[in-house]
This record gives C-alpha cells, structure tokens and sequence, in this order.
C-alpha cells in the first residue's frame, strides 16, 4: 500500500508545489536547526545570502526575527540541494541580463519582486514559497506577531476567553 | 454489542460508506432490526485522533486517494489532485463539516419549472417537494440535536467575527440574521456536552458537541447488535445475478485482501466522487455503461456548490478564530429572484480561518506572496470573512469520469473530476463580492480580499433524483431507476445543490430512505 507517499503527493499539490512536506508540521525548531539557522541568518555564503533573501521577499514580514525565515531552510537545503543552487544560479542570471547586478545586490524590494514575478510558476520557487509558507505561518512560534492562538482546547476553549468580547461595533 | 455477519449472508443491506448518508442509514435500518454490514474505506478514529491543528488534521482525516482536477475551474491548476475537501474514516466527512444545518427552500426543489431550460445547464425538479420532505427534516433535526425551534435548544451566542458581519449585515439592510440552525449542541443534550467556542470545528469536533455520525449514528447502530462496521474496507465493484439485481460487493478489506461480502441490498454513500466512479467501475457485460446508468447520467451533473470566499480586514481587532467556525448565516439572499440577474440564490455564512489555512487560501496559485500578501495576512486577527454558499447548476459536462490508464494503489481508475462555471456561477458570485463589500463597509472595513473556492467539501448530483428514468440515476427513494435493490443513500443523489449546505438534507434522505427500505423489505419487494 503506498498510501503514504499518495498523502504527500496530494496535500504538494494542494499547495501547487513540487515541495516536501517535511516542515510541515510547525516542530522544525529543533536545536541543532536552530544553532545551524543562526548561523544561515548571518552567513557570509552568496548562496546562503541569497536563499535568505528570498524567503524574506517571499513573505516580507519587519515584525519577524531573522531566524524565522532561516530555520525552514536548514531541511530543504538537505533535501533539495541542487534544485536549490540551480535556482540560485538562474535568478542570478536573470538579475545579471535585466539588471546587470546579482539579485542579493538589487537595492529595491520592487525590483526584485519583478525578477520573481518571471520565476513563480518554477520548480525551484514553488519550493520556496511552500516552504516559507509552512515554515512562517504553521510556526507556532511566530502565531503570537499575527495574535492567533492555536489549539484551544485544552484550555476550554474560548468560552470563558474572550470568544465574543468585541466591544468596539 | 457490536454484529459479525458471514461474508455469504446473503440477507444482510451492505452499506458503502458511514458518513451523513450511509452512518444514518445503517443506525436507521438498525433500529428497526435490520442487518446491515458498513464497508467504510478509513480507519476508525476516536476524539483523542483530534487535534486543534489546521495541517496535521487535514493529513491524518482528509481523502488523499489520487483524483485528478480537471476542467475550467482553478481547482485544474492550483488544487491538482484536490477537487474535493472531504474526510476518509469511520463517519465520513461529518467529521469535517461545520455543523450548518439549514434546510432546502421549496423553489429548490423546482428549479427546472420555475426557470425553464437554461442554456449550457441541465437542470431538473426534484422528484419530492419541500412538504414531503418536511417530516423528515424534523426527525434529522432532533436526531442530530439542531439548534432552534424543532429541539427548542437555543442558537450558539454570537462570536467576534460574526458580530462584525452581522452588524455590517444589519446597516445594510438584511434582516434574516442568525447565529443557526446549527447541529452544535448550545446546552448539553442527548449524551454530547455544549459548545465550548474551541473553534477547529472543521477539524473534528475535540468534545463531540457537533454532530457527527463517528460518536452517535455509528456507535448507536453497532449497539444494537444488527450492524457490522468494517473500516479499511475499500469496494472495488458491486457485483449482480443475470436478472440485473445486485448480489453483493467486492472490497480490499484492512489486511489487502479480496473479499466478497453478499447482500440482500446494496446502498452506496461513499460520496458524490466515490459513488459513480463506484457504479461506473461496475460495469459488466450486461450493464456496459455501468450499474444503474440506462440513463447515462451516473457522475453527470456534478455539482461543488458555487462558492467563494471574502474576508474584510477591519480597523480593531477581531480574532475571528475564538469559537466556532461557522458561527451564523446571513439568509436574504436565499431567495428566489432572478432580477439579480442570476438563477437560485446564496448564503452568507460566517466562516473562520485558522493563520496556517488562511495563508494558503488567501491567495491560492502562484502569485499568493510578496508585499501586499504580507501585509494583509499581518492583520489576521482584524479580519472577519464569510464563506458563500450559492446554488449550483447542474450541467452534464461537469462530471465524474475513469482516467483511462492511470489507476490507483486498488488498480481502480483514478477519478477525474470536471467541472467548469456556468457563466449564473459568474454573475452570483461577483454579485456576493459587491454584497460582501457593502456589509463590510458599513462596518469600516480597510481591505477586502476575495478568495476563489476551496476544494469542495459539498460534493452533489452524480447520481441525481429524477421523476422519469430517462433523466437521473435514482427515484425519490434514492432506489435505483434499474436496479430495485440497488440504493443511493448520499448527496449524489441531490437534483439540485441549492444554497444550503447539504448535510441536513442528506440525513433526513436517509431516515426517509431507511423506511421505505423496511417497508419494501417487509413486502419482499425487495
């Protein structure tokens, strides 16, 4: 039975990525991730840098820690290696034909939110998106700078928590 | 205690599937004394299975067996192998669906007298009004313990999102605003304990305050001792005699291996994909088409229901994710009139978003980041956003069909779901967009952000009701127009979607069902 692999397929698609799940789960701030993410966040690596910068571009948040957006990519850098440094490579180039600078060099945000705008539908930034995606926004971790709470139950939920204390109508 | 039925007992109904359908079918025959075997294709799960977690419960419950997305929908490109949003486990996807439990209006039940033929659709009457089914709705209501007049259980006290739309409602001019019917309990009631405002109601309720047939039909029925549930059991074919009747099923049972279960009757509930693709699957010498298919109808007039979705940001906080996740309907576009330039009507149903779901529904597709994306997504808790409920058309060419060559890990034909908008879709739901901005205005909403549909979790019509044999699969027992003891029991039978979500109707189809069953079976009709 591979119903397994059948799950990731589908829930990749759900998504519209070629992405693993892995990250999925919101555990990704294991501690030798987070040593390795620290240390990502402050690389001097131009692939590393420029990894980084990406997943910033993706989901600008000013509110997040650098780590946030370095920690999702500890696992994919294992997994998908050279899918990675092929996109590296490639936005590079396209930076280098439009712009004449590497993309981590482009000053404006807007600028390289254009270069993107050309590569969505690819493979490698698919990837990145799923990846910040999952990684940001099923963090518990970061839940609390967008004020969602998470699992409720255990608490008893919201009734006595402020289900409906909306006062200002 | 629970029965063990011999795979050649030939005197039992086999049920295909134990969610709103099949889990009510099998607990309504059981009352009565009749045997019945449920062949569910999940696993079984408890509320300890339950977790408060957007991701980790749509891995564990959803249906992931491989379909392919196809047609002018955007589900083609961004939700592949996802056209449908729906639950594989003992109690299907009443363990997903939000609890709303609305009733069909009585000019859904006449679609095709009120409006005629409409170009490019395929609309048809039911073959039942509202007034025959009215007892029913009853009976399903008390069963499942709905909130309002029939069980006299107060509605849900209003949460923070639903102030905010009911409000903007309110200014704009909309009276029909309610915190109901909902199948969630507001007080204790028949075993189940009242709603604690968890939220995550679409990921299984964690205390059972939602009617679900996983904690009440299922068990209930097994109780009596006159139902067998067999969970892992997926059916590849319903197989029949030379007269045509069915004689029993063919399944993969927990363990991998090919079983044979005989029956007296056959009642599919596996779901308005599972169900044709059940049925087509069946085919034979002697049915070339499939079972029940003299009309050619079986997985035609599949309908998702036309949907979409709003959410407003607004200029305090909201934290529309304390409570319950469809916490109140706004009614008054439910009606019928076609001066707003389109066919049925929709409903405006309060509708919360966990951070993780919201990021990938805000903006599904390729260019859901950037800037703007970030922006909007930072004020979450300010947000307050409805899901639209509106009717559907049935059309032929949206439909259920067999991949030709790809098949599944049972060596069954992938599903290949169709579907496209008729353009009454277009005109409905950017009529809702433009509703949706003036309630949200008049409250001082900042932003409004549109979002396409979901994957559907309303899946209905693939084996349609019809009065003539030539126009649908079943009559208005759900009994097969070929087959007399060949039953479905799900919302494949619906003739048309409406604008209420389909699980109320789909109960009480299967309690009207369940008697005309017993009755037909007393008089060996059957």
């Amino acid at each position: 039975m591979n119903n397994k692999a059948d799950n990731k397929v589908s829930r990749r698609d759900f998504l519209k990525t070629s992405a693993k799940t892995t990250a999925a789960t919101g555990s990704m701030a294991v501690v030798p991730g987070l040593i390795f993410s620290d240390a990502m966040a402050a690389t001097d690596s131009h692939y590393d840098k420029t990894l980084f910068r990406i997943a910033r571009d993706i989901y600008p948040h000013e509110i997040l820690e650098d780590k946030f957006y370095a920690q999702p990519l500890v696992a994919i850098k294992e997994s998908d290696g050279e899918l990675l440094k092929q996109g590296v490579k490639d936005l590079d180039e396209l930076a280098m034909t439009r712009i004449g600078k590497k993309f981590i060099d482009i000053p404006e945000e807007s600028e390289r939110a254009r270069l993107f705008r050309s590569i969505e539908e690819t493979p490698f930034f698919s990837k990145m998106k799923l990846t910040m995606m999952l990684g940001i926004y099923n963090n518990p971790e970061v839940w609390p700078f967008f004020g969602y709470e998470g699992s409720s139950w255990e608490k008893g939920g919201y009734l006595n928590r402020g289900f409906n204390d909306l006062k200002w109508l | 205690m629970a029965a063990k039925f011999d795979l050649n007992d030939n005197s039992v109904v086999v049920i295909i599937g134990s969610g709103a359908g099949g889990g009510t079918l099998a607990n309504e025959l059981a009352q009565k004394g009749i045997s019945s075997v449920v062949l569910e294709a999940g696993k079984r799960f408890t509320l300890g299975d339950i977790e408060n977690d957007e991701w980790k419960m749509f891995s564990k419950i959803s249906w992931l067996d491989k379909r392919i997305s196809a047609g002018g929908w955007h589900h083609a490109k961004n939700h592949k192998n996802l056209p449908a949003w729906i639950v594989k486990g003992v109690g299907g996807s009443t363990i997903h669906w939000a609890g709303v439990a609305l009733r069909l209006k009585e000019h859904e039940f006449k679609t095709r007298t009120l409006n005629g033929e409409i170009k490019g659709a395929n609309v048809l009457d039911w073959p039942i009004s509202l007034s025959e089914l009215a007892p029913y709705y009853d009976k399903a209501e008390l069963k499942m313990g709905v909130t309002g007049k029939v069980t006299g259980m107060p509605h849900l006290p209003w949460n923070n999102g639903f102030k905010v739309l009911a409000e903007g409602a309110k200014r704009t001019g909309y009276k029909d605003i309610v915190a109901g019917p909902m199948a969630i309990n507001s007080t204790p009631r028949d075993g189940r304990p009242a709603c604690q405002q968890i939220g995550f109601c679409m990921q299984g309720c964690k205390i059972g305050a939602k009617w679900s047939t996983m904690y009440t039909e299922i068990p209930r029925a097994e109780a009596t001792g006159k139902c067998e549930v067999r969970p892992g059991a997926m059916v590849l074919r319903i197989e029949h005699d030379k007269k045509g009747k069915a004689t029993g099923v063919v399944y993969v049972d927990e363990s991998g291996n090919t079983q044979i279960q005989k029956a007296r009757i056959v009642c599919v509930a596996g779901n308005s994909i599972e169900s044709p693709r059940l049925l087509l699957n069946s085919e034979s010498s002697m049915f070339k088409d499939g079972m029940a298919n003299s009309s050619g109808q079986v997985g035609k007039n599949y309908m998702s229901h036309n949907t979409a979705g709003v959410y407003a940001v607004m200029p305090k906080e909201v934290n529309m994710h304390r409570g319950t996740s469809v916490a109140g309907i706004v009614g008054d576009e439910r009606r019928d009139d076609p001066t707003r330039g389109f066919v049925g009507g929709y409903t405006i149903e309060f509708l919360s978003l966990g951070l993780p779901f919201m990021s990938a529904f805000m903006k599904p597709g390729a260019s859901g980041w950037g800037r703007d994306f970030a922006s909007t997504i930072e004020k979450y808790n300010h947000m307050s956003g409805v899901w639209i409920c509106g009717e559907d058309l049935a059309m032929e060419k949206n439909r259920i069909t067999l991949h030709p060559t790809e098949k599944d890990q049972y060596g069954l034909p992938v599903p290949v779901v169709t579907k496209s908008d008729h353009n009454n879709d277009v005109v409905m739901r950017n009529h809702s967009f433009s509703t949706m901005a003036k309630i949200y205005k008049a409250v001082g909403a900042d932003e409004m952000v549109n979002l396409p549909p979901y994957p559907a979790s309303h899946n209905m019509g693939t084996n349609r009701m019809s009065e003539k044999a030539k126009d649908g699969v079943v009559n208005k027992w759900g009994q097969s127009h070929d087959i007399d003891n060949l039953f479905v029991s799900d919302g494949s039978q619906f003739t048309s979607s409406g604008s209420p979500n389909p699980t109320l109707t789909i109960v009480a189809l299967a309690i009207r069902q369940a008697d005309y069953i017993a009755d037909q079976m007393k008089r060996r009709d059957i």
